[in-house]
């Protein structure tokens, strides 16, 4: 019943997307929980789907695996659609959040547990379990029962369990979330290792930007049940799509402001500041509101108030490496701004003159939060 | 985007996707046409009976007016709400400080004495009665003593007597209602009333005795309505008709020696319902507002008390539970005991088995056997639809998980009353076979059965069987796989109390047998009732102690069963 991943495929299945969904639409009564989603997965490539909680990532997780059904849209694996395909016979493998550990069972059972539905049995079935179990570094647990184990070892059984079948795709919801952060931390570079050396194509959940940062070759930031933006990590963080992209990942302080003509060009004057003149682009016209997005890392300290932005300090943290100051701006609003470490810095009461780094001014439509510049 | 395009699926499509897709909906199709053949039907039945005329054959509300205009049928309902009033005080007398002593303190021999008074919630209800005759009836030990003595003690037939025996029946119920919410409360709310310079007593009085108190309600609801149920116990210390109480009167007017008045059985029964149904909506309602008493940061364990405190405290609580258990002494010794005209001599035999034993006929077997396939039914559908309802959700789980309580709050002589009616003739005839009294069984204890299998599968990560399904293994198989050994301990422990009731159910089997199906509920009852004082007995010992050895079989059953669970490679 199971095409592995180690086994035949066709060269024309090999070029294309190994996972295709397309125009995925599901509703629960009233709530639209996927709106259209499309989404391309390559051979052997973990795909984070990154939100807030209800943004519809699990219930793209959970209508992949086959629980939930959707209403409209398909899903296919390999060229083959699986839209009717009954969950048991999907060949994916999952690991959850609460684990999802038989406890009835002991840790060998638990791994062999699929093997054995698939017709494995005899010294394959005993080579393959502890082989797995060896993997995530479980071995000498085997005969133990998961009720005397710790989160970390449920979910390395978790892991051994799915991964043991070889699953056509891997599905991971939230795998971590349950764990310790020091554990978080190790227990997703062994997920990574081990993802790349199998080569198995990974659709992971997480809310944690962090740890999808972290992990994944390519990012699907989600909200309300829509994808906004699917890129690497190093794209998404550096150039987000639009204002809600910017702000869930890596977070940043925001200011209204307004596009005013500056000389011959066009320039950003934010409320209490000297206007700052701004390259011309066709997105930009005068009199436009705009939102400005500045990371705490994007500015940098300039001598007098010839500057793009200024603020009393309020509290100044010291960080190690870096310094964060927390100021209030001349218009009321407060922000934050990490500073290199370094003497001279200016202290509580004082106010500090910014100016933004260049290139790392990222302007966003006031209406709808589309990206301008 | 084809988000406009979305057609909104009709019922009708749903409901045939579901029946597609899901095996269990079958399932629960078979039950919902059973629980209305065997639960709906019946009723109907006994309201339809109630809504036409006795005397007119019209259709109305006459004999609703005849009840409230006969004096007899009014002292019948008064009679029901006294005794189901004292009964409930005298319960929660009890009850409550047995609660709040081993909520709050550790003394010796705990455990014991809590074995000890959910023992008394164990034995047959009426058995409890027949033994306080035992004690204090006319012939009753006690009273002989007393009149030995020159003291002539307050008789125990009537309603005292019924009060009586009913809560020292039914206070372990308001005991593990209320402990359980005072566990719970956190002990933080306390010591922040304390800390606030309050005396001890001020905080229970102020704080503690309010957060409960929707517990103390509820129990008190769930004793009444046992009281207004029970057949039994106003059966036997009411002497039949000359105390009558609702479930009594509706038994004697259906089969009344002087034709049957079966228009007025069904008006009777109908008042009892509605009194019951009325009483669970109260109960459900405080249920939902039940207050938030703890902030999750510590629940409450029982502090240690100086040791002469715990010992005394011990001593007070024992000799309780003692008072409450005696019922089961009594009729276990005085089952051993000679007995002339009708009164016991301290002297040993074993004539009473001997007579008992001869007077048999198949009641013991019958009752065995009844109970024991109704059980394997309760196992088996308790354990599917309590799945079904908690893991479903739509109309058909709603439709069946208020169905199936329906039994839980009719009286087992009114359901008995309408099974009579309804399945007397074709197309179900079913009256005075064995297996009417086999389903009457069923039937009543599946909402126990139900509930219990439906609060373990809360408990169980539904994760686990998505992940037998995501390994490949078909829902069926990893039902079996995963659920059923999941759901083993709990329902074996369901099992085992409704094997308790179902074995010894008196009050709807009593309306459904003949001399072919009795069983041995209904020859205690019957010899307890102006028969034979020592075979009475002997047949309650013969009850309690196959109740005892069913209860020792089923918790080796499940140590033996989680053993197996845990070694299985």
């Amino acid at each position: 019943m199971a095409t592995s991943v180690d086994g035949g495929i066709s060269a024309a299945g090999a070029q294309g997307p190994h996972v295709r969904i397309s125009g995925l639409t599901k509703r629960f009564e009233a709530f639209q929980a996927l709106g259209g989603i499309d989404l391309d997965i390559a051979r052997g490539e973990l795909m984070t789907l990154l939100g807030p909680s209800g943004c519809g990532k699990t219930t793209l997780l959970r209508t992949v695996a086959g629980f939930l059904r959707h209403d409209g849209g398909s899903i296919s694996v390999g060229g083959r659609v699986i839209d009717d395909l009954a969950p048991h016979k999907r060949n994916f493998g999952m690991v959850f959040q609460s684990y999802a550990i038989f406890p009835h069972l002991s840790v060998k059972d638990n791994v062999a547990y699929g093997l054995k539905a698939r017709g494995v049995g005899g010294k394959e079935l005993t080579s393959r379990v502890m082989e797995a179990l060896a993997s995530v570094k479980l071995e000498a647990l085997a005969e133990r029962f998961p009720d005397a184990m710790s989160g970390g070892q449920k979910q390395r059984v978790g892991l051994a369990r799915a991964m043991v079948i070889k699953p056509e795709l891997l599905l991971m919801d939230e795998p971590l979330s349950n764990l310790d952060a020091k554990l978080r931390i190790e227990m997703r570079q062994e997920i990574r290792l081990m993802q790349k050396q199998l080569g198995i194509t990974t659709l992971y959940v997480t809310h944690d930007q962090e740890e999808a940062m972290a992990i994944s070759d390519r990012v699907a930031v989600m909200d309300r049940g829509t994808l906004q933006q699917v890129a690497a990590p190093e794209a998404i963080y550096d150039n987000p799509v639009n204002a809600f992209v910017t702000d869930f990942i890596g977070g940043c302080n925001w200011f209204d402001g307004q596009i005013i003509a500056l000389g011959a060009g066009l320039g950003l004057a934010l409320a209490g500041e000297a206007p700052v003149p701004l390259a011309a682009t066709s997105r930009l016209t005068p009199g436009q509101m705009v939102r400005l997005a500045m990371r705490t890392e994007d500015f940098t300290l300039v001598g007098g108030p010839d500057c793009a932005i200024s603020g009393t300090v309020l509290i100044r943290s010291y960080l190690g490496q870096r310094t964060r100051l927390r100021l209030r701006h001349a218009a009321g609003s407060e922000f934050d701004v990490d500073l290199p470490s370094a003497p001279g810095l200016p202290g509580e009461g004082d106010v500090a003159h910014l100016g933004f780094l260049p290139g790392r001014t990222r302007l966003f439509a006031a209406d709808d939060g589309r990206r301008l510049v | 985007m084809t988000l406009a395009a979305l057609p909104r699926k009709s019922h009708a499509e749903r409901a045939w996707h579901a029946l597609r897709t899901d095996p269990w909906t079958l399932v629960a199709l078979a039950a919902l046409a059973f629980l209305v053949v065997f639960v709906v039907l019946p009723l109907f039945e006994l309201l339809r009976q109630s809504v036409i005329g006795q005397e007119s054959g019209r259709f109305g509300l006459e004999n609703f007016v005849t009840f409230f205009e006969s004096r007899y049928f009014r002292r019948a309902l008064g009679n029901s709400f006294l005794v189901a009033t004292l009964g409930t005080v005298l319960a929660l007398l009890i009850g409550l400080p047995l609660a709040f002593v081993f909520a709050r303190y550790d003394f010796p021999a705990k455990r014991w004495i809590e074995v000890a008074i959910l023992m008394s919630m164990l034995s047959p209800p009426f058995v409890g009665a027949y033994a306080w005759i035992l004690m204090f009836g006319r012939s009753g030990l006690v009273t002989e003593a007393g009149r030995s003595i020159g003291l002539e003690l307050p008789t125990i037939y009537g309603p005292v007597g019924i009060a009586i025996a009913s809560a020292f029946g039914l206070y372990p119920l308001v005991f593990l209602v209320v402990r359980g919410a005072l566990s719970r409360v956190s002990a933080t709310i306390e010591e922040a009333a304390a800390s606030l310079g309050r005396s001890p007593i001020y905080v229970i009085w102020s704080v503690t005795l309010p957060l409960v108190m929707p517990a103390v309600v509820t129990s008190a609801l769930l004793v009444f309505l046992g009281i207004i149920s029970d057949f039994g116990t106003p059966a036997i210390l009411g002497e039949g008709e000359r105390y009558p109480v609702l479930a009594t009167l509706a038994f004697s007017l259906y089969l009344s020696e002087i034709g049957a008045e079966t228009g007025m059985a069904a008006t009777t029964s109908m008042i009892l319902v509605g009194l019951a149904l009325a009483l669970v909506l109260v109960a459900r309602f405080l249920a939902t507002r039940r207050l938030v008493a703890n902030d999750g940061a510590s629940s409450r364990s029982p502090e240690p008390l100086p040791a002469r405190t715990a010992w005394m405290m011990a001593a007070g609580v024992a000799a309780l539970v003692l008072i409450a258990n005696m019922p089961l002494f009594v009729v276990v010794i005085s089952s051993f005991l000679e007995v002339r005209g009708v009164v016991f001599q301290p002297a040993l035999t074993f004539d009473n088995y001997t007579k008992a034993f001869g007077a048999l006929g198949n009641a013991l077997t019958n009752s065995l056997i009844y109970a024991s396939v109704a059980l394997a039914l309760t196992i088996v559908a308790g354990t599917a639809l309590g799945y079904f309802v908690s893991r479903r959700s739509g109309p058909l789980a709603r439709m069946l998980d208020l169905l199936i309580m329906i039994p839980y709050v009719v009286p087992g002589t009114v359901l008995g009353i309408g099974y009579a009616q309804v399945f007397n003739g074709p197309p179900l005839f079913l009256t005075g076979t064995a297996s009417i009294i086999a389903m009457v069984y069923f039937v009543r204890k599946l909402p126990y059965m139900m509930r219990a299998s439906s609060s373990i599968v809360y408990q169980i990560d539904r994760n686990l069987e998505e992940a037998s399904l995501n390994l490949g293994v078909p829902p069926g198989q990893g039902f079996f796989r995963i659920m059923v050994p999941l759901m083993r301990p709990g329902v074996l422990a369901g099992a085992s109390i409704a094997w308790v009731e179902i074995f010894n159910e008196l009050s709807a089997s009593i309306v459904l047998y003949t001399g072919a199906t009795r069983t041995l509920p209904i020859a205690a009852y019957q010899q307890s009732l102006g028969g034979d004082v020592g075979m009475a007995a002997a047949y309650a010992t013969m009850l309690i102690v196959v109740t005892a050895a069913a209860l020792t079989l089923f918790m080796l059953a499940s140590r033996g069963q989680k053993d197996k669970g845990l070694g299985l490679l």
